[in-house]
């Protein structure tokens, strides 16, 4: 397995907190000043002594202010479960539409068990059963790519993005045989993860097995 | 001078704004940049039994009107590759239009394909002391099109040379070779300094030439299934479509920079009437023994 590392620039609000200027009294009455006089600080406190019930009100005001702008704030929606989208993309020999149709069905079921069952599924006990045995096997070495596995400690992994763009052989009407060129989009505990490359596919009596992949993931670390 | 001055000013101002930006905007509220690293990993891996895949691929020299299956070869490559390493080996054994039949071959001849592909392939194993995974043949014609499917290959000739009885000259070094081109170059030998063995050599070249191509346009969307889908009707081959559909694929493994040529020696001889490539049967079983756990060629041809 080849790892890589590569940069990449992008822009991240500052998440540090604190209240932005110029939202108002209530802003004014949680933000403390440093530089007062003696004589400014005890008529400060004298109109704080005074003004108590009314600070009280305030601090409850702002208080309040506060929750009102988290309900207001749109809520963290959950990322929606994509299904597969396969298309033949090349075809070399010859399908009629009805055989072609149930490749694709099959070839979605096989798509589909591999991504629930090693990537949806925390933690992936059993991630390869849509491999061809032996692949299943060898892909052991390469479980931390091809599985939740190595996505480190996540609570949950939604498929956003399932798209197979298949090169397809058949021989007497019959297919022997599909290359897919895949994307499948993750969100992990709201990070975007992708993985991507070619899937390798062969009929294996009513199922299509992966029987080989070159894939490579990309998300952040 | 000027042209370097105006190729600067709009960064000098994409700075001076960013600079003001950071300046005015109080600190509770400056987005930053920020440095991400992501992390790509790779991964890839085929479904293969075993780790060193032996072919024996021939070419029959059947004529029109006549079975490939039932015709002698004169082109016979025994192709081993490691799958995990990459590494490949490819090994003509010469063989001359003459070749007796099985009844009349001596003791370890030259394998041919009479009896059907299966019988064949253990035959070219039995003189290398190599078990053959797959044995596979095509003709003439079938040759031709599985070359036309990938577009035609360059090979790398170290010859200059032509024939008497096919059109087509060859130059020293690459050679863009399209399916008929391609033939003609594995079938000439009338011209060649060592007739044959150099023709074997260059039927060897086309294999090297072939794996290239292949690996070279892997990952264009439906190249490989129109050469396998050639493959597949040209070759005659006791696997399914589906079983040669994944061998085919394991071309992926293959490093062709890291495969190497050979030609077993020989004598030319007679049996009966016929003038036949007489393989050097010691050559071979010691070419057998260097290659066969690693296919790869670690001592000299």
């Amino acid at each position: 397995m080849v790892v890589s590392v590569v940069k990449r620039i992008s822009v991240i609000e500052d998440r540090r907190g604190g209240l932005a200027p110029g939202q108002g009294p209530s802003t004014l009455v949680c933000m403390p000043e440093s530089s007062r006089s003696l004589f400014r600080r005890v008529r400060a406190r004298l109109a704080a002594l005074l003004l108590l019930p009314v600070l009280v009100g305030g601090l409850a005001a702002c208080s309040s202010g506060n929750d009102d702008e988290e309900k207001e704030a749109p809520q963290q929606e959950r990322p929606v479960a994509a299904s597969w989208q396969v298309d033949v993309a090349d075809l070399a020999g010859e399908l009629t539409d009805a055989k072609k149709r149930k490749m694709q069905e099959q070839i979605v079921a096989t798509l589909t068990v591999y991504v629930d069952q090693a990537l949806v599924a925390v933690p992936a006990d059993d991630p390869f059963g849509s491999f061809t045995k032996n692949l299943a096997k060898r892909a052991k070495a390469d479980r931390d790519l091809l599985t939740s596995a190595g996505l480190g400690e996540v609570e949950s992994v939604v498929p956003t993005e399932l798209t197979a763009n298949l090169s397809v052989m058949a021989r007497k009407g019959v297919p022997a045989g599909a290359t897919a060129i895949v994307r499948i989009g993750l969100d992990v505990d709201d990070t975007p993860v992708t993985l991507s490359g070619q899937l390798l596919l062969t009929p294996v009596g009513d199922q299509w097995k992966i029987f080989g992949y070159d894939l490579h993931r990309e998300g952040t670390d | 001078m000027k042209l370097r001055w105006i190729h600067w000013t709009p960064r000098v101002a994409v700075a001076g704004i960013l600079a003001a930006t950071v300046a005015l905007v109080p600190t509770s509220g400056v987005r930053t940049f920020d440095t991400e690293l992501v992390k790509i990993d790779y991964a890839s891996d085929i479904d293969h039994p075993k780790n060193i895949v032996w072919v024996l691929a021939m070419g029959s020299d059947a004529r029109r009107g006549e079975l490939i299956t039932r015709t002698r070869a004169d082109a016979i490559q025994l192709i081993g590759v490691n799958l995990e390493t990459g590494t490949g080996v490819v090994i003509g054994t010469p063989a001359t239009r003459g070749f007796p039949s099985r009844d009349t071959a001596p003791t370890g001849s030259t394998p041919r394909s009479t009896s059907g592909t299966a019988a064949d392939g253990q035959d070219g194993g039995e003189l290398y002391g190599i078990d053959i995974d797959y044995a596979l043949i095509t003709g003439f014609s079938g040759f031709e099109r599985m070359i036309q499917a990938i577009g035609g290959v360059t090979v790398d000739s170290a010859l200059a040379f032509s024939d008497d009885n096919l059109p087509g000259r060859y130059k020293v070094g690459k050679n863009y070779v399209n399916g008929t081109r391609a033939l003609n170059f594995g079938r000439m030998r009338h011209f060649l300094p060592a007739g044959d063995f150099d023709r074997s050599a260059n039927q060897g070249r086309l294999v090297k030439a072939i794996f290239s191509k292949v690996k070279a346009k892997q990952d264009v969307p439906g190249f490989f299934e129109a050469g396998m889908l050639a493959a597949v009707t040209e070759l005659r081959t006791n696997l399914s479509p589906a079983e040669l559909y994944r061998v085919g694929q394991l071309v992926r493994n293959v490093k062709p920079g890291k495969i190497r040529t050979c030609v077993l020696s020989g004598s030319i001889g007679t049996v009966g009437e016929a003038s036949v490539v007489l393989p050097n049967v010691t050559a071979a079983r010691a070419l057998g023994e260097d290659v066969r756990d690693d296919a790869k060629l670690d001592g000299p041809c």
